[in-house]
């Protein structure tokens, strides 16, 4: 697994050298600032409601990754084609698996950073009043899974294309659809959709982690989707083989 | 993972591989729906069943809870509060079931209703049956040619041994471990009394059994009717009349009813009998019998043939009515025959009231007494209606009081008994609530008071030492005229609290606590004139006068896991120097206020902001103690004194009057007096926001004797009534979103006062409010901008930081 | 030269959907020597390298490197391996140091060792004073002295170096074909050219792709010996009054061994001149000398036409 770290940390030094992550940070952090202090429709008061809660970060906060986290990792694999670097980097020996892993990982450290910067959030509160800490604690730990699920699409989509553009908008594509519209289109297509399917959506398998629960089977899903996503990516990249 | 690159069929491999791995994934998670591996980071571990509960679980071997859950849930239902969301709920539910059978070790066993088994109906059906709440969703279905809506259940039903318990509607993820547990609990308790209490219980199962026999077999000869009625439509002579046909069913039954229905007098005079008496259900059960079997023997008269007695409906019209009257009856007795045998299990405690306390009974006496009524209305048809019109204000009291009496307690288990000024505390009140009386306790009932103290039972007093009105109507002085908003201000009651807890070493105060920085809002509702219309406005101000307490002591069931508690117009409470240094006394500070709160003898001024600025003009001087907990050897503050007697009470109460206080009464009273005993006290400097509703407050001044003649100063004090009864509504109003938290917290006082304090504890962590202190604009816009830009820059910040280094750094770089 | 076959290749055939890219290619490569692959763009040389360091997987057939089958045990195969692939892709946003130290711990050395390397290789490439560059701002010549730095950081036993000198100007080519002589000498070398002189000037043997087969496979003297069959001429004439293009064909044909004479171009300055082809069977050009000045005639240019890839690719076509 050392290879995977090598390379991890070489995406994340790659990461903080140019600007996007910058800017993509800010944006996060603004948009999550706002969506947190006046809500989805602009309207709320985090004020007014006077309770010493973080739970509108733990809401909004993934509509954001969501679209944040495929612009971080648009650049990672259709970059390396588009360049021809991927050639080099793919003859070293490591395995396509190693690389794929490599790059999730490294791409954690600017969701570790981004999120880590939201604890003035939390620190915010606490200077005002008396949250609930563990349940926090419990709302960053699924953060920080459903953002690795993310990153993990994001990946998944920079392995089929050399475009980065494209990459980003399809990954962006992939987490709205597991965040959001799972139940609505599983509602679209069958009128009652079995239980076990809605359990698809991404919103039904973070809320126990926003209310402090770390649930085995939220974490198991959630290492699920990543898992699948990284071997998808992983056979994207063997595909090179047999084209 | 060594890597081998494939040749050929790499990608059809490939996707087979994926498809296994997606296999995998789906059997696992499948796999894993079941487990329970789950960490609960929260402070209070409000997701995981607290010790109270896994002790209860396990404290019953073979309990069976039958779960009813409908198969497709709603997302969301109506409620009156607007939508609910019941998404994922079911999962919830069952999951904190498992829990609770994971927790009980194999004792307890979980049940589900099955859809589709021939002859048990749907789940639905089977819920109702069960005695579920059914609910329906928004989306109504079209059925044959009527809209129905469909109906849900979630809930389920627990059986121990001979006893159970119904969940009816498990709609509050928050509160399924209160409730489940209180049922555990309850199930305990009760099964257990049921056993002390088997006899009364028998008796009372056989006379609802034998009125239920009875019951079925009248409603079955007059249900026949009915049909043969549709079948028969031109049949002419009396056989077209189903009241005629009905007699006839029934006297060509008579035999079988006479069969069925005869024993129930026997049961009535020997069961019955037996049962009278010994517990206020009991009773009720006897009661509605006894009126069961007389209307069933008019019932049988009727349908004898005999001619009617004078004055008397024709026999056919009769026999329908009665038949009717029957079914009526025995609901109820079908209703106190279910609160008996729910009766083993509760405790009652005792609700003060007469001194205008927050006492949710109706009044036991009538306000005006109907015949004196009828005749002041011979003398002036004028005065008839003013006595009306306070003789509804009153009733409109005590449906209000009642109401919140049922709802609050009754409906939620609790069983609570009127205890009045004049009365002895009866032995099976376990514990003494004094809830915020605005007028000073009489002798008799402070020494009431005292013995019930001395005798260990809890004893629970909240102070209300201040009105305070942010808007108050008035009569206006003209006649005619509406009425007027008049003052805003705060009022002393005239409570005597302090006196009466001098003489157990507490010292409550009647100086109102502010705080400038850890407040609620207050709500205040106020007339708005825009284009010539009045709109009633309602705004929220933070409001010194309602100091939020965050400091509690943490060893005490009552506040263990309590985050917060807004305390309405609350003063300070504290134990006596004396009592302070005795060692015997455990006194603990149940809820102090913040640091930034002060002490300022009342009244201060009321409206928000001028309230506001003397706070932050005042240095503060907190912590101050808001709930004293005090357990110990108490003396009686009758020792050595004359024991008083009990006062002779309202005559216009038969049941009171029946009970003249004698002297053997009295020499007993002096023989058991106790002049120490072990006691707990809890005593909190506030009420909560819930104020007192009395008629003697709201009709202050009613007096027969000022209306026997018609004045200008009757009508006034009449509109004055309607006033007072408004002024409640504000001043309750004002307060009304504390309302639910601290409900909450009475609630957790009741179960503290009955033992039953795991309850409180997990109720406490239901869904606790965590408050933020009270910020100005300003710095509320301050601390959001440092969140909104500070992170932001202080990232790019860092960015800058580590270009200038990595430049430096590149510069440097030799081999 | 040793005899031992460092790397085996067997009937590599590698199709692109309905485009057969490698039709059957085979040639081994001998431990230390340096192999030039040789041919037009398109023939098949980069296609067989990406095999040969399994960045792809033939169709079918087989490449051995020190007796391990690539395509059974690929990162064994490139543990072994330094690979330069055409065009140099680098990250360009990264410091030189940065990227060589990453190289070298992917490839398993431990830090302080690459470091150590790093410097040797850095003198030997000539990179020292670039090392603290970004690797985007660097000139084309130093990118692909990255690009062979990292290959050969790890000291492999094989080097790959696909089309090192493309792109670059002409000191520029000079400079890397020394520097991979130099590397010659203890690795062996496997380079892809279409540049016959570079070939000539670098590698020990050669084997020449054409339209995805191998067409030849020798030392240099072998292939030139094949090739050198034909001698091809140019010969300038200068040009005056009395002998039009034609008279001087005639005379230039007429000389003993030429097979034939073909008019080239002419040019007027400095002089006016007349540029002719002539082939001969054997070396002619003391006759063809000899026959133009007993003409009169001024000889201005006489040489041997340099042998291009096309012509090499016809030759070797026709015979086979």
């Amino acid at each position: 697994m050392k290879p995977v770290w090598i390379l991890a940390r070489r995406e994340m030094a790659a990461t903080f050298d140019s600007p996007i992550a910058y800017i993509a940070g800010a944006v996060f952090l603004i948009a999550t600032g706002l969506l947190f202090f006046f809500g989805l429709g602009g309207t709320d008061d985090f004020f007014a409601a006077r309770e010493a809660t973080v739970r509108p970060l733990f809401e909004y906060a993934p509509w954001v990754l969501a679209v944040i986290l495929p612009a971080v990792t648009m650049r990672l694999l259709a970059e390396e084609k588009r360049q021809g670097t991927l050639e080099l980097l793919v003859t070293l020996p490591v395995t396509d698996t190693q690389i794929v892993l490599g790059k999730l990982l490294g791409a954690m450290g600017f969701l570790v950073v981004a999120l880590a910067m939201t604890l003035v959030l939390p620190a915010l509160v606490m200077s005002i009043g008396h949250p609930d800490v563990g349940a926090i604690l419990g709302g960053y730990v699924g953060l920080l899974l459903i953002g690795t699920t993310f990153l993990a699409l994001g990946v998944m989509a920079s392995t089929w294309t050399q475009n980065q553009i494209v990459a980003f908008i399809v990954g962006m594509m992939l987490c709205m659809f597991f965040w959001t519209a799972t139940d609505a289109l599983l509602r679209l297509v069958l009128d009652q959709p079995p239980p076990a399917l809605a359990l698809l959506s991404f919103q039904s398998q973070f809320a126990d982690f926003a209310r402090g629960v770390v649930d085995l089977r939220n974490v198991l899903y959630f290492l699920s989707v990543t898992a699948i996503a990284v071997l998808a990516s992983t056979y994207s990249l063997r595909s090179r083989h047999w084209q | 993972m060594a890597e081998t690159t494939k040749k050929s069929n790499g990608r059809i491999d490939a996707l087979v591989m994926l498809g296994a791995a997606v296999g995998v994934a789906v059997l696992v998670n499948a796999l894993a729906v079941n487990t329970a591996v789950r960490l609960d980071l929260t402070e209070q571990q409000v997701h995981t069943l607290s010790e109270a509960s896994v002790t209860a679980a396990k404290a019953l071997d073979d309990v069976t809870v039958t779960v009813y859950i409908s198969k497709k849930l709603p997302d969301v239902i109506p409620t009156p509060q607007g939508k609910m969301p019941l998404k994922g709920i079911d999962r919830a539910f069952r999951d904190k079931l498992a829990e609770y059978a994971r927790a009980a070790g194999g004792k307890l066993k979980l049940v589900f209703a099955e859809d589709g088994n021939p002859g048990v109906g749907t789940i639905e059906e089977q819920g109702e049956a069960a005695k579920l709440d059914a609910f329906s969703s928004t989306e109504a279905q079209v059925q044959g040619s009527t809209l129905k809506f469909q109906k849900y259940v979630l809930g389920a039903t627990f059986h121990y041994k001979t006893v159970s318990e119904v969940l009816p509607k498990a709609l509050s993820p928050g509160f399924y471990e209160f409730e489940m547990t209180q049922i555990l609990l309850r199930l305990k308790e009760k099964y257990e009394q049921s056993q002390l209490m088997k006899e009364p219980l028998a008796q009372g199962k056989a006379v609802f059994d034998g009125v239920k026999t009875c019951n079925e077999a009248v409603q079955k000869a007059a249900k026949v009717e009915e049909k043969k009625e549709e079948d028969s439509g031109l049949s002419l002579k009396g056989g077209n009349d189903p009241n005629q046909k009905r007699l006839n069913a029934m006297q060509a039954a008579a035999a079988d009813l006479d069969k069925a229905c005869a024993p129930v007098a026997g049961l009535v005079s020997g069961d019955g009998a037996k049962l009278k008496g010994k517990n206020p259900f009991g009773d009720h059960l006897v009661d509605n019998a006894a009126e069961f079997d007389k209307a069933w023997q008019e019932l049988k008269q009727a349908t004898s043939g005999q001619a009617p007695a004078q004055g008397q409906l024709p026999p056919a019209l009769m026999v329908q009515q009665l038949a009717l009257l029957l079914d009526q009856l025995f609901h109820e007795v079908d209703r106190a025959h279910q609160t008996l045998a729910d009766s083993p299990g509760r405790k009652s405690i005792g609700f003060l009231c007469g001194h205008d306390e927050f006492c949710p009974f109706a009044e036991t006496s009538q306000l005006v007494d109907p015949s004196v009524a009828s005749m002041l209305g011979q003398n002036n048809p004028m005065m008839k209606q003013i006595v009306q019109a306070a003789t509804q204000i009153s009733q409109a009291i005590d449906e209000t009081n009642a109401k919140i009496g049922d709802n609050l307690f009754t409906k939620r288990g609790y069983s609570i008994r009127r205890i009045g000024p004049d009365e002895a505390i009866p032995n099976d009140v376990a514990a003494l609530i004094v809830y915020a009386p605005r007028k000073p306790l009489g002798e008799y009932t402070r020494y009431q008071l005292d013995q019930t103290l001395l005798a260990g039972k809890p004893v629970v007093v909240l102070a209300q030492s201040w009105q305070v009105a942010l808007l108050n109507m008035q009569a206006p002085e003209d006649l005619g005229n509406e009425m007027r908003m008049d003052w805003s201000g705060m009022f002393a009651t005239a409570s005597n609290l302090e006196d009466v807890l001098k003489a157990y070493g507490v010292v409550l105060s009647k100086d109102p606590i502010l705080d400038s920085k850890h407040v609620e809002t207050v709500r205040v509702t106020g007339m708005v004139n825009k284009g010539g219309l009045q709109f009633q406005t309602q705004q929220d101000f933070p409001y010194a006068m309602i100091p939020v307490a965050s400091d509690f002591d943490r060893a005490y069931a009552l506040t263990r896991s309590i985050t917060s508690l807004s305390l309405p117009y609350t003063t300070s409470v504290e134990p006596s120097k004396e009592l302070a240094a005795n060692k015997a006394f455990e006194v603990s500070r149940v809820i102090r206020s913040s640091a930034s709160s002060l002490k300022k003898s009342g009244p201060v001024p009321v409206l928000p902001q001028t309230l506001k600025k003397l706070v932050l003009d005042t240095p503060a001087n907190g912590p101050h103690t808001l709930a004293l907990a005090v357990q110990g050897p108490f003396k009686s503050a009758f020792a050595g004194k004359e024991i008083p007697r009990r006062p002779e009470g309202d005559s216009k109460d038969p049941q009171k009057a029946a009970q003249k206080p004698s002297d053997a009464e009295y020499e007993l009273a002096k023989r058991t007096f106790k002049s120490e005993g072990k006691g707990k006290l809890l005593v909190i400097a506030s009420n909560l926001g819930i104020e007192g509703l009395s008629r003697s407050d709201v009709l202050a001044g009613f007096d027969l004797s000022k209306f026997q003649q018609f004045s200008p100063e009757s009508i006034k004090a009449f509109t004055q009534w309607q006033a007072n009864f408004q002024n409640w509504q504000i001043r309750i109003g004002q307060v009304s979103h504390l309302l639910n938290e601290n409900l909450q917290f009475l609630s957790n006082i009741l179960d503290w006062a009955s033992a039953h304090e795991a309850l409180v504890a997990i109720r406490s962590k239901g869904d606790a409010r965590r408050p933020m202190d009270d910020l100005e604009p300003e710095k509320q816009k301050t601390l959001r901008l440092e969140a909104l830009v500070g992170s932001p820059l202080l990232l790019i910040l860092l960015g800058l930081v580590r270009w200038r280094m990595r430049l430096a750094r590149n510069r440097s770089l030799k081999v | 030269m040793t005899s031992a076959a460092m790397i085996q290749v067997r009937d590599l055939v590698k199709t692109y959907g309905d485009k057969k890219a490698l039709n059957g290619v085979s040639f081994d490569a001998r431990a230390g020597e340096i192999l030039g692959l040789l041919g037009p763009n398109g023939a098949g040389k980069s296609t067989t390298m990406k095999i040969l360091t399994t960045f792809l997987s033939a169709t079918s057939g087989t490449v051995t490197v020190d007796g391990i089958d690539a395509a059974a045990n690929p990162l064994a195969v490139r543990a072994m391996l330094g690979y330069l692939p055409e065009s140099t892709p680098l990250y360009s946003d990264m410091v030189v140091y940065d990227y060589l130290l990453w190289c070298g711990e992917m490839r398993g050395l431990a830090r302080s060792d690459v470091i150590k390397r790093m410097a040797e290789v850095a003198r030997v490439v000539g990179l020292e004073s670039v090392i603290g560059q970004v690797i985007g701002t660097l000139s084309k010549g130093y990118k692909q002295r990255v690009g062979l730095a990292q290959a050969m950081l790890h000291n492999p036993k094989i080097l790959i170096l696909d089309e090192p000198t493309s792109g670059l100007d002409p000191n520029q080519i000079i400079e890397i074909r020394n520097l991979i002589r130099a590397l010659g000498q203890n690795h062996t070398l496997i380079l892809s050219s279409h540049n016959l002189t570079e070939v000539r000037q670098i590698c020990d043997r050669v084997v020449i792709i054409h339209q995805g087969a191998v067409v030849a496979d020798g030392t240099l003297d072998e292939l030139e010996g094949r090739v050198a069959s034909r001698h091809h001429l140019i010969v300038g004439i200068q040009t005056t009054a009395t002998h039009d293009n034609d008279a001087l064909k005639h005379m230039l044909a007429e000389t003993p061994g030429a097979k034939s004479v073909a008019f080239s171009h002419s040019s007027q300055a400095p002089v006016p001149a007349a540029f002719f082809e002539v082939e001969a069977d054997t070396d002619i050009r003391t006759a063809l000398f000899e026959r133009i000045r007993a003409a009169g005639l001024t000889l201005l240019e006489l040489r041997r036409k340099s042998l291009d890839l096309e012509g090499i690719f016809q030759s070797l076509t026709q015979n086979a």
